[in-house]
């Protein structure tokens, strides 16, 4: 229910855009900005939580020091490898955060597999290649903030010359993947199969939305509701966690992150154009989402160990 | 020919429900194809047209091979699961002919690549209604057949 009540805003959206009154470029990253301190940072504010609750369940020790110790060690080697080997890095982002995305969408499925990963990789491509890819030419201005961007000038104008031959890859990778994990588990399915026709509307808003907008819509509204819907069902499992204190984690920790954010920009650069904010708030949210898409997994890696035994 | 689907698996308890999403899917699959090659027939807008049409294909793919029909024509005896199999593989591949014809007959195509530039839609549109229509009726009719034979044996 909840993921038709969010297909319609985006519709109302769409029509909203397309019809009524066009959002201005402003107005889209006015809206991108309070969705990312309202819903997107939040989203990844409970991984303490997260990882508490997961480390209970397969009765494993937690140690805070250690979580964040590790937590911040992710967080610096991406930030590394995104400054040392920005292409490598960017490629890393988009197949890490595919998976993410394909994960959250999908998690009622049995994708312990070989199989179920490939097609859960595959619906997250499709997803971002659709977002990415459809808007390439706004992209290619954001690339254009960095030396690596232009140094690399070939490598994109490649990709933006071949940018529905990659699209169509994706494609037949999904409808590949998809079939192949199907058929491996064809007798534990009990799904109803509305998720094609739920990713089906779901790129169609997408597709038409321009970048960011559709950024804010599928990273905001879709994946951060859905992520914080399970989170707190997650928490909220044996009681163990009251809401008042998953309230208090999250606001205190989506504070601190947000904190550090405008340290780094008051500290440089940020504060100079609508463009160049984007750029590094695509940039802090790539940072800060390496480490969460591990604790997310973990996360849904025990719901589906939990279904499997019956829990 | 979803509607055969239905036909087929009634015996077993499909409801009207499952005709009803077979119908939804493909009058979903043919609007969406149709608006693409008719309507945005431009490289840019095709491929989603396209595309969005091939998951409702693939939505009716699903409930044939792994989804409710699957599940009903299995419990429906062997003829019917065998007949259900053969029409699966029918709306696999046979079907897969349209796309191609989609990639024929809109700019672009569905893959970026304009490979079957010239090749007439109608012929591609003609091989695909004859390999999937009088298909899909001679399976029906072997199954009639073999459900006639059978109800006379007993």
């Amino acid at each position: 229910m909840i993921r038709i009540l969010l297909l319609l805003v985006g519709l109302l959206l769409l029509i909203f855009h397309a019809y009524i009154s066009p959002l201005s470029t402003q107005t889209q990253f006015v809206i991108f900005l309070v969705g990312i301190v309202l819903l997107g940072v939040p989203h990844g504010a409970a991984d303490l939580l997260v990882a508490n609750q997961t480390a209970d369940h397969a009765k494993r020790n937690f140690s805070k020091f250690s979580f964040l110790f590790t937590y911040v060690g992710r967080l610096g080697m991406f930030a590394a490898i995104l400054w040392f080997l920005p292409v490598i890095g960017n490629f890393l982002f988009i197949a890490f955060a595919a998976y993410h995305f394909g994960e959250t969408d999908l998690h009622r499925f049995k994708t312990n597999t070989i199989a179920g990963k490939l097609f859960v990789f595959s619906y997250g491509l499709l997803i971002l290649g659709v977002i990415l890819l459809q808007h390439f030419h706004e992209l290619k201005s954001l690339f254009a903030f960095f030396e690596s961007g232009r140094e690399n000038e070939n490598l994109i104008s490649f990709i933006d010359s071949k940018k529905y031959l990659l699209l169509s890859i994706c494609a037949v990778f999904f409808f590949a993947s998809t079939f192949f994990y199907f058929s491996s588990t064809a007798n534990d399915q009990t799904d109803s199969g509305y998720f094609l026709l739920q990713l089906a509307v779901l790129l169609l808003l997408l597709f038409h939305l321009p970048m960011l907008i559709g950024f804010t819509f599928y990273f905001i509204v879709w994946h951060s509701v859905l992520s914080l819907t399970n989170i707190v069902i997650y928490l909220r499992r044996n009681n163990v966690y009251a809401p008042g204190v998953i309230l208090k984690q999250i606001v205190f920790y989506s504070g601190l992150a947000m904190a550090g954010v405008s340290m780094v920009g008051f500290g440089g650069f940020m504060f100079v154009n609508t463009n160049t904010i984007l750029v590094y708030v695509f940039l802090g949210l790539a940072v800060l989402t390496a480490p969460h898409m591990q604790i997310m997994h973990d996360m849904y890696n025990r719901l589906r160990l939990d279904r499997q035994h019956g829990l | 020919m979803c509607v055969e689907f239905y036909l087929i698996t009634k015996k077993a308890g499909a409801k009207m429900s499952l005709l009803w999403k077979l119908i939804a899917a493909s009058v979903f699959m043919l609007v969406t194809g149709y608006i693409g090659e008719a309507i945005y027939p431009t490289e840019k807008q095709s491929w989603i047209w396209g595309f969005v049409s091939g998951l409702a294909y693939f939505y009716i793919v699903y409930l044939i091979w792994f989804g409710d029909v699957a599940k009903l024509a299995n419990n429906s005896g062997a003829a019917v699961a065998k007949a259900n199999k053969t029409l699966a593989w029918f709306v696999l591949v046979g079907w897969a002919i349209y796309p191609i014809g989609y990639i024929a007959g809109t700019e672009g195509g569905l893959f970026g690549v304009r490979v079957l530039e010239g090749l007439s839609l109608d012929v591609v549109y003609n091989i695909g209604d004859a390999i999937n229509k009088i298909g899909f009726g001679l399976v029906i009719y072997a199954l009639a057949q073999s459900d006639k034979s059978s109800s006379a044996q007993s």
